[in-house]
């Protein structure tokens, strides 16, 4: 479990989280949203100790994130996909970089060949295992970053707005794997502006003005955002809603309903 | 006047066993005076294509002028880089939107003027120069960085997604900036975010593997993506519009806004 103890963080512009009360626990699939600047990262830098609350503590399977002697066992449990894709690769080419960390868990080589394989093909991104990492776009980027997380195959994963240059074929098959991943057991925290991509998640909160604002299930927190009218919802909830329909998250689903009524 | 792009081929790693060719050979021209929206998947050749535009890179062969000249950035064309707010450094937002003026031997007075001008063309006030940017929130940071580049005043500017990361309400606001401000800039759109460029682009461009598939206008575009496997290259509402379609509903399929695709379905089921 991933617990967040009455945390307080600030930096000189002023508090950036206060009061903030979370467990994520094992296997559990929870869905970040926020406008820019309410904290979803500064959240995602706390739960693996890449930042330190100013009050209260963050514990990952009960090891306080201040404790730096076991801050490598945190890293080992909880893997980031950073949201700037150019700030995570180490290697000089894609293949470098995914052994890196592969390396340093100590894995023997046909192990560390397996697991690349797998991921890169997971990912469709087989081509690009021999790419100098400096001539990839920003999307195949954050597609390395990816896979050079799940490699690791952490308990936890925490995507930091991992598609956001993705292009749609992609985004669904990393939707698809994640989705995939957390049924075996991996938890996932997945911070986004896109509502879309959160229809899978177990949980969804929002961070607003340094606190969390909304807490449930996704049909619970997009109805309460939709009334508010303050931010996006996923489209097929939105035309559910607009036309008296249960609401539903999905376009299958809209679908369907839309087809009972004809 | 226009970008001329001609048999332009682009090589990555040549001569090695890793060799990618990322264009091969395409020929377009992006007339002035309309926003040109870019689409593709990942590896596809559109981020090689910009840097090639902006003149940041050669092409391997074939030849790119701009309006008769060859790309020069900060000159003739600018580009707007993924994630640009992070490429600030200086210790306030004036010290680095000056940067790129002070090549241009501009007077203090001048610089300080063509900086508010664009300031206010961005919807920010002037109060925020003298702010660090490490204080800012992104998305003011990202319309900073717009401003930074619009100072240059080019002819051409190239947005390589400029909405990544942003929340939905500052998307929205740069979207409409980006509107206003062609009418004067020749732009050219890369984004995933295929409502964005929909809603922006007059033509739209598809690469695939190196090579153009689609280009034309954004109509023919909403025609032709519905007649692509899986509907991958329509924006989410249009897909929805497309499945209703083949599912027997009488539906606009141009329509691309979400109270008008609400509406499209309301008539059609009054009707049934």
């Amino acid at each position: 479990m991933i617990e967040f103890n009455d945390i307080y963080f600030s930096r000189s512009t002023g508090p950036v989280l206060e009061g903030i009360q979370l467990r994520i626990k094992k296997g559990e699939y929870l869905g970040i949203m926020g406008d820019n600047g309410s904290g979803k990262t500064t959240l995602a830098r706390l739960m693996t100790g890449l930042l330190l609350p100013e009050k209260g503590d963050v514990r990952v399977n009960g090891i306080s994130t201040g404790d730096r002697n076991r801050l490598l066992e945190i890293r080992h449990s909880a893997g980031t996909v950073f949201q700037n894709p150019d700030a995570q690769a180490i290697g000089e080419t894609v293949e470098e970089d995914l052994v890196f960390g592969l390396e340093n868990l100590g894995l023997p080589v046909p192990e560390i060949n397996k697991r690349i394989e797998k991921y890169l093909d997971l990912l469709e991104i087989r081509e690009l295992r021999h790419r100098t990492i400096r001539t990839l776009s920003g999307g195949q980027k954050q597609l390395v970053n990816l896979a050079a997380v799940m490699v690791m195959e952490p308990e936890y994963i925490i995507l930091d707005e991992p598609v956001s240059m993705v292009d749609a074929g992609h985004r669904r098959i990393i939707l698809e794997h994640i989705t995939r991943l957390n049924h075996e057991g991996t938890a996932i925290v997945h911070i986004t502006h896109d509502p879309d991509e959160l229809t899978g998640c177990h949980r969804l909160i929002v961070l607003s003005g340094c606190r969390i604002t909304h807490n449930g299930t996704p049909p619970e927190v997009f109805n309460q955002l939709f009334v508010e009218k303050k931010m996006d919802v996923p489209a097929p909830f939105a035309i559910s809603r607009e036309l008296g329909l249960p609401p539903v998250l999905t376009t299958e689903a809209l679908l369907e309903e839309i087809c009972q009524l004809k | 006047m226009s970008i001329e792009i001609r048999h332009v081929t682009h090589i990555y790693d040549a001569g090695t066993p890793h060799e990618t060719r990322a264009l091969d050979g395409i020929d377009l021209t992006i007339g002035k005076g309309t926003v040109f929206g870019l689409v593709g998947g990942i590896g596809s050749g559109k981020s090689t294509l910009a840097s090639l535009m902006a003149g940041l890179d050669s092409p391997s062969d074939g030849s790119i002028t701009i309006d008769g000249e060859v790309p020069s950035p900060g000159k003739n064309v600018g580009i707007l880089f993924q994630q640009p707010e992070d490429l600030f450094f200086e210790r306030t937002l004036f010290k680095d939107m000056v940067l790129g003026l002070t090549h241009l031997g501009l007077s203090e007075e001048e610089v300080e003027k063509r900086i508010f001008f664009t300031l206010d063309q961005v919807g920010l006030s002037k109060q925020i120069l003298s702010r660090s940017p490490f204080h800012l929130n992104r998305g003011t940071l990202r319309l900073a960085a717009f401003a930074s580049v619009l100072v240059m005043n080019p002819g051409y500017l190239i947005l390589d997604e400029p909405t990544a990361s942003l929340d939905p309400g500052s998307r929205k606001r740069l979207v409409e900036i980006i509107k206003r401000i062609s009418e004067d800039i020749t732009i050219i759109y890369i984004s995933h975010r295929l409502q964005e460029v929909i809603e922006v682009s007059d033509r739209l461009v598809v690469l695939d593997k190196g090579n153009i598939t689609f280009n034309g206008t954004r109509s023919d575009y909403l025609d032709w993506g519905a007649g692509q496997d899986g509907g991958e290259y329509l924006p989410i509402l249009n897909q929805i519009l497309y499945r209703l379609h083949q599912l027997g509903l009488d539906v606009d399929l141009k329509v691309t806004q979400r109270e008008d695709v609400v509406e499209q379905i309301r008539r059609t089921l009054e009707r049934t």
